[in-house]
């Protein structure tokens, strides 16, 4: 077995130095980089567009006027208001509403206002009958600003009514402050209260299972086709033969494999540290809200040293399984033609055995005997394990036999791969179906076509 | 050194595609493996270097078992190519990697066959002078898939030859050569015949076979229908074809000898007869008729000959 490997390190060599050199695939990876280098701060760009919107105001109010008919002694005040919509000036009203209406009707009718020119605002607070809380009736001197300019006000009204009514029930400054600030409650089981973290980690456990079975599942579905043409190649240039002469299939399958991950791996390695690079390019202008999201992922991921090396592992073991059975698929292809069809079984392969482990992941995790069989099948174990690892569902023992396990299952597919691959070596244009790999597998007579 | 090759077969379920062959290569020299289009040639050629299974043989070189990982093997197969886009000098060198030749050596032996086959453009990088005699610019080599079928066929003979084999195996060599590179590959194979190398080839180009092989086998629908040494195989037949050019139609005499005339143009004539002394009979009387004879070479067949005959007569 071991001679049958010789020679691997010069088909990786010569393969991955080939990859390398190609144009298409270093204008794939500049362009690649140049989308992550400038991801944040694009999106930076955009956020602080945005805010800016938000900043400059939903409206422009040059003169905000208000009548209290609440009996509330409601008064808006004009540093507040600024934080909600820009206002020059804020006046009680000496005019009624209907004066209001009918002056600036008239001014509508005469001359279009500019959309850069702010407009006359009402604000007509008013008792309610039903209940003891008042409300407010908002006029605009520009008809089609006031849904905007209802929007923007809305927050600080509501507030400032409210804080109006508490004062009328006699309440003082402080509790209303205490009143006012954001507060809330939750109802937590004893087990929770006693180990608060418990929460967090279910969340991030299902963070890295959705993280890690998706960046798994992109890995594979994209390196696949890769995979694919890379073992097709010899056979379809013709030159599989004289080939053949010098290294055993076993270790052109091999080498052809581990150079496709190679090149893909590193491929990934340069999309993060773009975009690490990309966030400490941006990190002084993101958002607030983007800083939050991102922080929260970081923080709900509970990443240690120790989790980021099992994952890198794990990933690595379950691209190697399913690179063999690309390389399965590739084996029984003699021409590039038949690489769309070969790479379209294997999707689909990722995609049930993805699905599945979706599925199945939440639900071993509820039972100890349960996660340690699915952490151990094959195929469904690259999905599996390593979320179940970090959610403690499984401890470091069983993901060892699971990565044991899966790379057994990888070098058997490879060894299988390389049977596919002689099988074809000499029948130039011919193609094995699933079925007929199949038949090989279980050792029986074929012909091909 | 030797050579053994022990009862090859090979079937793909009830088709057969060879049968029992057997030879052996004692000394240096030129094996041919002669046969019409699907006889077993290649068939033959990929048993012998285990990329095809054998339902039954062996292939012993120095009575081992041959392994062409361990034995140096340069193999020219029928199916050639080249990867389409990668280029040349870099495949020529990975190659001679998988043969365990330094990058070194291997350099040194692409240039002095690069020179041989005249195919240096293709890969290094040439450098253009202007008419002043200033560089004016580096031109890089050519992609295969931008080379004639003739120069491709140069740079996989140059794969072939990288690892200075010791064992050469030649399916079909000259198919697809204009003269000129026919000649430039005849001599080639001649000086690696005389490097005393171990070759073996399949050919249908029988001059070519005739130029080089000491030993041939001959395979007809999978089976082996001649085999043994070529100078013997021609002695057994004797002298029996006569290259006749006489002054005027001599056909009637010919006849009358009861002599087979297997061709005819004008008054030269191709004729088999049964030996020397059927030949020397028809020269007495065509002198005694005073028929002024201008050629009379009475040879052995040649191996197209040979090879029409054994084929077509199984045929």
């Amino acid at each position: 077995m071991k001679g049958d490997f010789a020679g691997t390190g010069k088909v990786f060599k010569f393969t991955v130095a080939q990859l390398f050199k190609s144009k298409a695939n270093i204008i794939s990876l500049i362009i690649i980089i140049i989308y992550c280098l400038v991801a944040l701060p694009l999106i930076t760009l955009f956020t602080s567009d945005d805010e800016s919107d938000s900043s400059s105001f939903y409206a422009n109010i040059d003169s905000l006027y208000y009548i209290d008919n609440s009996g509330y002694c409601i008064a808006p005040d004009i540093s507040a208001l600024s934080a909600y919509v820009s206002v020059k000036e804020v006046q009680k009203a000496d005019f009624t509403p209907e004066e209001f209406e009918v002056r600036y009707g008239e001014e509508n009718a005469q001359e279009e206002q500019s959309d850069e020119e702010g407009c006359d605002v009402l604000l007509v607070f008013i008792k309610n009958e039903d209940s003891l809380m008042p409300h407010c009736v908002l006029y605009s001197a520009d008809n089609e600003e006031t849904e905007s300019i209802r929007a923007a006000l809305s927050p600080y009204l509501s507030s400032l009514m409210y804080v109006a009514y508490l004062r009328s029930a006699g309440i003082d400054e402080s509790s209303i402050s205490r009143l006012m600030a954001p507060a809330a409650s939750n109802v937590y089981t004893e087990s929770e209260y006693l180990s608060p973290d418990e929460d967090e980690e279910i969340i991030g456990g299902f963070t890295v299972q959705y993280a890690y079975s998706l960046i798994l599942m992109l890995l594979i579905t994209f390196t696949s086709s890769f995979i694919i043409r890379a073992i097709i190649e010899e056979k379809a240039s013709k030159v599989v033969e004289t080939l053949m002469v010098s290294v055993k299939p076993l270790a052109t399958v091999a080498g052809k494999v581990l150079a496709v991950m190679t090149y893909s791996f590193t491929m990934i390695c340069c999309m993060v540290l773009s975009f690490c690079a990309s966030y400490f390019i941006a990190q002084n202008n993101l958002s607030e809200e983007l800083k939050g999201t991102l922080s929260s992922l970081t923080s709900s991921l509970n990443l240690s040293p120790f989790t980021v090396l099992f994952a890198f592992i794990s990933l690595l073991i379950a691209f190697f399984t399913f690179a063999a059975i690309s390389a399965i698929r590739g084996g029984g292809c003699s021409s590039m033609e038949d690489s769309e069809s070969a790479n379209l079984s294997v999707v689909m392969i990722v995609l049930v055995v993805y699905i599945a482990s979706v599925i199945i992941t939440p639900i071993a995790g509820m039972s100890g005997v349960f996660s340690n069989i699915c952490a151990i099948i094959p195929l469904l174990s690259s999905f599996c394990a390593l979320p179940l690892y970090v959610t403690g569902a499984i401890g470091l023992p069983v993901l060892i036999i699971s990565w044991v396990v899966q790379a057994a299952l990888g070098l058997f597919l490879i060894r299988f791969g390389a049977k596919v691959y002689n099988f074809l070596i000499v029948y130039n244009g011919a193609k094995l179906n699933t079925s007929d790999i199949i038949r090989i597998f279980r050792g029986k007579e074929l012909k091909v076509r | 050194m030797s050579l053994t090759v022990k009862g090859l077969s090979k079937k793909y379920g009830d088709k057969t595609a060879l049968t029992d062959l057997s030879f052996s290569m004692e000394k240096p020299g030129v094996y041919a493996i002669l046969g019409t289009n699907g006889a077993g040639k290649t068939t033959a050629l990929r048993m012998m270097l285990g990329m095809l299974s054998r339902d039954s043989g062996e292939v012993l070189w120095n009575n081992s078992p041959l392994d062409t990982r361990t034995c140096n093997v340069g193999y020219l197969a029928e199916e050639r190519g080249l990867y389409p886009k990668y280029p040349i000098l870099d495949q020529l060198l990975y190659f001679a990697s998988l043969k365990g030749v330094s990058k070194a050596a291997a350099l040194e032996k692409i240039k002095s066959l690069a020179a041989r086959l005249e195919v240096e453009e293709y890969i290094f990088p040439q450098t253009v002078y202007t008419s002043s005699g200033k560089m004016a610019k580096k031109v890089k080599p050519k992609k295969p898939d931008q080379l004639s079928k003739g120069n491709q066929q140069k740079i996989q003979f140059m794969i072939t030859l990288i690892s200075d084999p010791e064992l050469i195996i030649l399916d079909e060599p000259m198919s697809g050569l204009d003269p000129v590179n026919t000649d430039l590959f005849r001599s080639m194979i001649r000086e690696e015949i005389d490097k005393g190398k171990y070759i073996i080839m399949s050919s249908h180009q029988m001059p070519t076979v005739e130029e080089f092989c000491s030993d041939i086998v001959i395979l007809d629908k999978s089976r082996v229908v001649l085999q043994g040494n070529l100078n013997e195989i021609k002695k057994s037949y004797g002298r029996i074809r006569l290259s006749l050019k006489a002054e005027r139609d001599i056909s009637d005499i010919i006849k009358e000898e009861n002599i087979l005339c297997l061709s005819r143009k004008e008054n030269e004539y191709e004729l088999k007869v049964s030996g020397e002394k059927q030949a020397n009979d028809l020269l007495f009387r065509l002198i005694s008729e005073k028929v002024t004879v201008i050629k009379f070479d009475l040879r052995e067949p040649s191996l197209h000959e040979i090879f029409v005959s054994k084929v077509g007569a199984e045929q």
